[in-house]
């Protein structure tokens, strides 16, 4: 282990860090004193109450939102995932210009602008309104946030398809392994971070989304960040929303941070 | 693995049911003078075509260029040298680092936004601690905050490249007595160029078609195509104008790709 | 790849939570964003048995949106009066039996909104929407900096439209317009004696230049009370309601009230009200919602809730008998009677300019180029 030398050029880019670091978390320390603040317009700061993150669990509009928004981040990455998966398996072994063709296809949702990914799903899915009318709400939002996040998926993992050593497979199946068996055991787990960061990905991209949601939303369903986007502007919204924000920023935290502090502790103990 | 590009059909089926037929069908809008999706009563029509060099526009295509540029190459200025620090550092916790530096886009950007409106309207919570800026309405304030909302998702492709880059190139070059700076051009630099094309990528495009950051800090008097686009989709529901200035941004973007595409020799990779 | 199964469990849990909440009996509400009483939901649930599936949206072109897509059967839609007539026009909403709502009475509504609703909206409007809360346009200012009271009072519109009427003040004074196109260019026309329903285009031919001068510091919607309250605009013309939506929110986070409001002697006056779109599939429960918000305690509720004006002559009786509101009536007589003997018009729908543009394109374009 090269041993850290403290120079002037190392605390400088350590302060430079620092900076970064505290500019981008500003709006989220606005945020935490907003949802502590028993002023609910925020325009001054009136005294500290708790009260907004008893709010969270009472208003049923809010949760119901909230709620709303992890079941179809949840369950879009878990669909994106494990279909972008195979879908990606499948590109990559298309030729070269069929290749090149489909991927051009896979990244206009991601090259599109928002609004317009949004409006089309909504023009799609009103078609199928005739056969099936009860359709919008839960499973169009799904299918829109499945939609825009499996490309992410697929972008994630064709790098990793492209550097696997194409023998492995080969030699795999040359053993007698049966091909699904092949993909299954050998292949996905060698792309494993390709999934896992594209999972990443296509849940940062779904949690947060409020256009797309808005337009595929439907009987009553809707998610946390339309919840918001809609009340921006009519009454002040209640700061629980600030709070539950907060409480996910926090939790997020420690989900992330407390894994390394054991790891340090380990690596020391040795 | 041949055998299992028919693995890729449903998936092509999927794209085209829901990415090529709404093109198509902005095609056709965008060539036609109807009431909203209503087609019976539509009519041909090359007006919306011939609308799209009126000045407003024109102003609304500038300033996104202008400032989800700005905002891209100051990204990239601030995010790539900080992945290069991070990942070239010995510190044991570089992950943990780098995941503090990303944690902040999982806050709702809503929020967040209205976060930095308190920071700029002259009077706010802020004040209590003495602080008080007039920015709202400024060019200023939306890049910077547009800076601040997309720095991870240049930060996070810069930093993956970089670590997995191979380093032994750069070792050699430095054993060959080449300089630093001139084995960072020659060498580091190029390898990590897909990194910084997906970062762009993930900044520019959300940067220049969306349409809250300015709504809310460019105080409604900042303009972009976004917000054109908006206007024609939500409030006066003319699909035929917003699907003409749809097509036209992928257009653009389309383009911008395919000329960037031949420096990057390698392919189709965006992340 | 197996890890993903972890995030499966959850996933699926949530999911069902979603999925299972709603009943047979549904009503759908679909409403501006904290436009009702929350406590009213729950007691026309508990009293009828049933649930509310509420839809929020931010504007009347939303709702619009919303209930042509045909995407939910919305029972109740709460559009703007402009919007009304557009969809009554596009035969969107359903004609009222009015026979069927027990609380309904044709001389319940405020005089003046009954007036205008006879005399300059669309014919038979009685029987296709009922009122629900109404207001004029007016003029929301700060009252931390002393000339803007003065100046505002002493110049209606011009106070919003001419900077030169603040002398020395002109280039400190933060001014807001409304950023919807509509309303946006409706402080011109009323200024200039022009009907805000004019679909002339040679109307607005000096639009561009005044407003232009005027160079707003904030183009928005409710944002502009908001930061009249704040203190970050000094004035802005928007609708009534808003003044009063903000005054109580600035009443119950115990912030001092420095905002004050002024309806100019030429303004415009707008009512939101319930219709029965004909996606409605629980008609009956529709009329149930409808005669539910007819009855006076639960619209006085309401109204103290929301802030806007009320249109039952019930409900105003009870608010100037309330010990409460006394000191809010005398101080803002114009919150039970927001005309005060002015003259006013509704909004029409418009569809095109005289020119063959269509109406919201004109006005949006003229508002673009104001803002270039």
């Amino acid at each position: 282990m090269k041993k850290n030398k403290i120079t002037v050029s190392s605390l400088l880019q350590a302060l430079f860090i620092g900076i970064v670091i505290f500019i981008l978390y500003l709006p989220i320390l606005i945020i935490f004193l907003l949802s502590i603040d028993s002023s609910q317009t925020g325009n001054t700061f009136t005294g500290v109450t708790f009260e907004w993150y008893k709010e969270i669990f009472t208003n049923k509009s809010l949760y119901m939102s909230i709620i709303t928004s992890f079941a179809v981040a949840l369950s879009a990455t878990c669909i994106s995932a494990f279909f972008g998966t195979f879908a990606a398996i499948g590109i990559h072994a298309l030729s070269k210009k069929a290749r090149e063709k489909v991927i051009l296809l896979n990244n206009i949702p991601v090259l599109n602008a928002e609004i317009v990914t949004g409006i089309s799903i909504m023009i799609i899915c009103s078609l199928l309104i005739p056969v099936i009318p009860d359709f919008f709400g839960y499973w169009t939002m799904l299918i829109a946030h499945v939609f825009f996040t499996m490309p992410y998926v697929i972008l994630s993992v064709i790098p990793k398809l492209n550097e696997l050593d194409p023998n492995l497979y080969d030699a795999t199946t040359d053993l007698g392994v049966r091909p699904f068996k092949a993909l299954w055991k050998i292949v996905i787990p060698s792309i494993d971070t390709g999934i896992i960061s594209g999972a990443l990905l296509a849940f940062t991209l779904s949690i947060d989304d409020f256009v797309i949601s808005y337009f595929t939303s439907g009987n009553g369903v809707t998610n946390f960040s339309n919840w918001i986007y809609v009340r921006l502007g009519r009454k002040n919204f209640t700061p629980a929303a600030y709070a539950f924000n907060s409480l996910l920023t926090i939790v997020i935290l420690i989900i992330v941070l407390v894994p390394q502090f054991k790891k340090n502790k380990k690596q020391k103990a040795n | 693995m041949n055998r299992f590009k028919y693995l890729s059909i449903p998936y092509i089926i999927w794209l085209i049911i829901l990415v090529v037929l709404p093109l198509l069908a902005m095609l056709i809008l965008s060539f036609m003078d109807s009431d909203s999706l209503d087609l019976s009563t539509a009519k041909f029509s090359l007006d919306n075509w011939a609308s799209l060099f009126n000045q407003v526009y024109l102003n609304a295509f500038w300033n996104s260029l202008k400032i989800a540029g700005i905002a891209t190459i100051i990204c990239i200025l601030i995010g790539y040298p900080i992945s290069y620090i991070i990942s070239n550092s010995h510190l044991e916790n570089k992950f943990a680092l780098i995941m503090i530096l990303i944690l902040p886009i999982w806050s709702n950007q809503l929020l967040r936004i209205i976060a930095w409106e308190k920071i700029f309207y002259p009077i706010s919570i802020i004040n209590n601690i003495g602080l008080s800026f007039d920015l709202i309405g400024t060019d200023f304030a939306v890049i910077f905050a547009t800076v601040t909302m997309y720095l991870p998702f240049m930060i996070l492709p810069t930093y993956t490249v970089l670590e997995k880059m191979d380093k032994s190139y750069v070792e050699a070059s430095y054993d060959l007595g080449v300089s630093r700076v001139r084995t960072f051009f020659k060498i580091t630099l190029p390898m990590s160029s897909k990194g910084i094309m997906s970062g762009i990528i993930m900044v520019f495009l959300p940067a220049s078609t969306g349409f809250a950051i300015t709504e809310r800090l460019g105080g409604g008097k900042i303009i972009m195509i976004g917000n054109v686009i908006e206007n024609f989709f939500k409030r006066s529901f003319n699909y035929n104008m917003g699907s003409m200035l749809s097509l036209v941004v992928i257009l653009i973007i389309m383009g911008a790709i395919v000329l960037l595409s031949k420096f990057d020799k390698e392919g189709e990779t965006i992340i | 790849m197996k890890k993903l199964i972890f995030l499966l469990i959850p996933a699926i849990i949530l999911s069902c939570i979603v999925l299972l909440t709603g009943s047979s009996s549904n009503l759908y509400l679909l409403n501006w964003g904290e436009y009702i009483d929350p406590s009213l939901i729950t007691k026309f649930e508990q009293e009828y048995n049933t649930t509310v599936i509420m839809e929020e949206v931010g504007s009347s072109e939303d709702m619009y949106q919303k209930i042509k897509s045909n995407i939910t059967p919305y029972d109740i839609a709460i559009p703007g009066d402009y919007m009304v007539e557009r969809m009554y026009q596009e035969d969107m909403i359903n004609k009222l039996d009015l026979a069927e709502l027990s609380n309904y009475s044709d001389d319940m509504f405020n005089d003046d909104l009954t007036g205008l609703r006879k005399n300059s909206f669309f014919e038979d409007n009685e029987e296709y929407c009922i009122p629900y809360f109404w207001g004029a346009y007016c003029l929301i200012y700060s009252t931390r900096k002393d000339y803007v009271e003065t100046t505002v009072k002493a110049n209606n519109l011009d106070a919003i439209l001419n900077r030169s009427v603040y002398g020395e003040h002109k280039d400190d004074v933060k001014l807001a317009m409304y950023s919807v196109p509509r309303f946006g260019t409706t402080a011109y026309l009323l200024d200039n004696g022009i009907d805000i329903n004019t679909n002339k285009v040679s109307d607005f031919t000096n639009l561009v230049t005044t407003m232009k001068a005027a160079n707003y510091d904030l183009w928005a919607d409710d944002n502009i009370k908001k930061q009249i309250a704040a203190g970050n605009i000094d004035v802005g013309f928007t609708q009534l309601g808003d003044f009063f939506d903000q005054y109580y929110l600035s009443t119950r986070s115990n912030e001092d009230i420095q905002f004050s409001c002024y309806i100019p002697d030429k303004t415009s006056a707008f009512f939101d009200a319930m219709v029965i779109p004909k996606t409605s599939k629980n008609t009956e429960l529709a009329y149930d919602f409808i005669n539910f918000m007819l009855d006076t305690d639960n619209s006085f509720l309401n109204t103290t809730y929301v802030g806007y004006s009320p249109t039952l002559k019930s409900v105003v009786n009870k608010l100037k008998e309330d010990d409460d509101y006394t000191d809010l009536i005398s101080k803002y007589p114009f919150y039970i009677d927001p005309l005060q003997g002015k003259k006013a018009t509704l909004f029409r729908y418009i569809e095109e300019m005289d020119d063959g543009t269509n109406y919201l394109d004109f006005l949006q374009n003229l508002i673009n180029e104001v803002k270039a």
